[in-house]
């Protein structure tokens, strides 16, 4: 059970990661670019939030310029 | 009472270095809120009071603290 | 072991060339929200946010009780004898003084705190360096990279005990070779 989250987790990261805009995203100034990063590696919106310094639903809609996708 | 009296003279030192090591010229340089606050600082070692006075970040305080090579200890 | 980190501490050991081996001495370093709210620089950020990804640290949330105990223990230090603690450090003794953590600052305040009326241990980054010498990860000269890199200055009286220890260290293996 546990090897197929872990694939599914690896999986979902490598989809954000090569959908995102990386243009866009290292356009950003260093708070903001931390936590997409952040969000891309983990998937956490909660934390990357926290990261940006924003809630949860601004963060949320920074995530949706960066074109990265939320995977379930 | 022995930690007590180290304490102290931690402080002491501490102060004594922050004077001695500071450089002045650069303090001088700065706008007149930053360098009240590098000041303080050098006297009191109160970090956060003097970040306060600054009206800057920590950080951003502590990088002027480093510049003006005035010793965090 | 854990650990709860404040401001002071992580903006300066985030500059150490040798920073990730905080993680052999610590299995997880909490960060409060605030003190992530405090951080700035892309180094900083950068490094925390990479560690938070991999599960060496942890965002620690703004609680209550911690907050009530940090209050009195800003009013207990304002009776003195030592210098004031601030709110920042305070909240992170509370944490590391309820959870049995290591507060990890640099405030002077903070360290004092511990001989005078808190029962958590709090480390400023000569103690981590300590630790990881006695660990044998770091070589004896590291102190003298940390300053370099850190800017941070340790007091004389610090650098004159890791010089004993050392010597002492290497005594003691001469006697037993």
């Amino acid at each position: 059970m546990a090897e197929i989250f872990a694939e599914r987790e690896r999986e979902a990261r490598e989809l954000r990661r090569r959908e995102a805009d990386w243009r866009y995203i290292d356009s950003l100034p260093p708070r903001l670019r931390a936590a997409l990063i952040f969000y891309i590696e983990t998937g956490d919106l909660y934390v990357a939030a926290k990261i940006a310094g924003l809630k949860a639903d601004e963060f949320n809609e920074l995530r949706i310029k960066a074109r990265i996708p939320h995977v379930n | 009472m022995e930690k007590l009296r180290e304490l102290a003279e931690r402080e002491q030192e501490a102060r004594e270095l922050r004077r001695r090591e500071a450089d002045w010229r650069y303090i001088d340089s700065l706008p007149p809120r930053i360098k009240a606050a590098v000041k303080l600082f050098i006297e009191t070692g109160d970090l956060r009071l003097s970040q306060r006075i600054s009206g800057l970040g920590l950080e951003d305080f502590v990088e002027h603290l480093r510049r003006a090579n005035v010793w965090i200890t | 072991m854990m650990a709860v980190a404040d401001t002071s501490f992580l903006i300066d050991w985030a500059r150490f060339s040798l920073r990730d081996l905080l993680f052999r001495v610590f299995d997880t370093v909490w960060i409060p929200e605030d003190v992530l709210n405090e951080v700035q620089s892309e180094r900083t950020l950068t490094w925390i946010a990479d560690r938070l990804a991999s599960g060496h640290m942890s965002l620690f949330p703004l609680l209550p009780e911690y907050r009530d105990r940090a209050l009195r223990l800003v009013e207990l230090s304002r009776r003195g004898p030592a210098r004031g603690l601030d709110f920042p450090e305070a909240y992170c003794i509370a944490v590391a003084e309820d959870r049995g953590y290591v507060a990890l600052s640099e405030n002077g305040a903070a360290y004092a705190a511990q001989f005078l009326y808190t029962t958590a241990r709090v480390w400023r980054a000569y103690e981590v360096l300590w630790e990881l010498r006695r660990r044998g990860l770091v070589p004896d000269d590291v102190i003298h990279v940390y300053q370099e890199e850190t800017r941070h200055k340790f007091p004389q009286r610090d650098v004159e005990r890791w010089r004993s220890y050392g010597s002492s260290q290497s005594a003691s293996k001469r006697q037993g070779s």
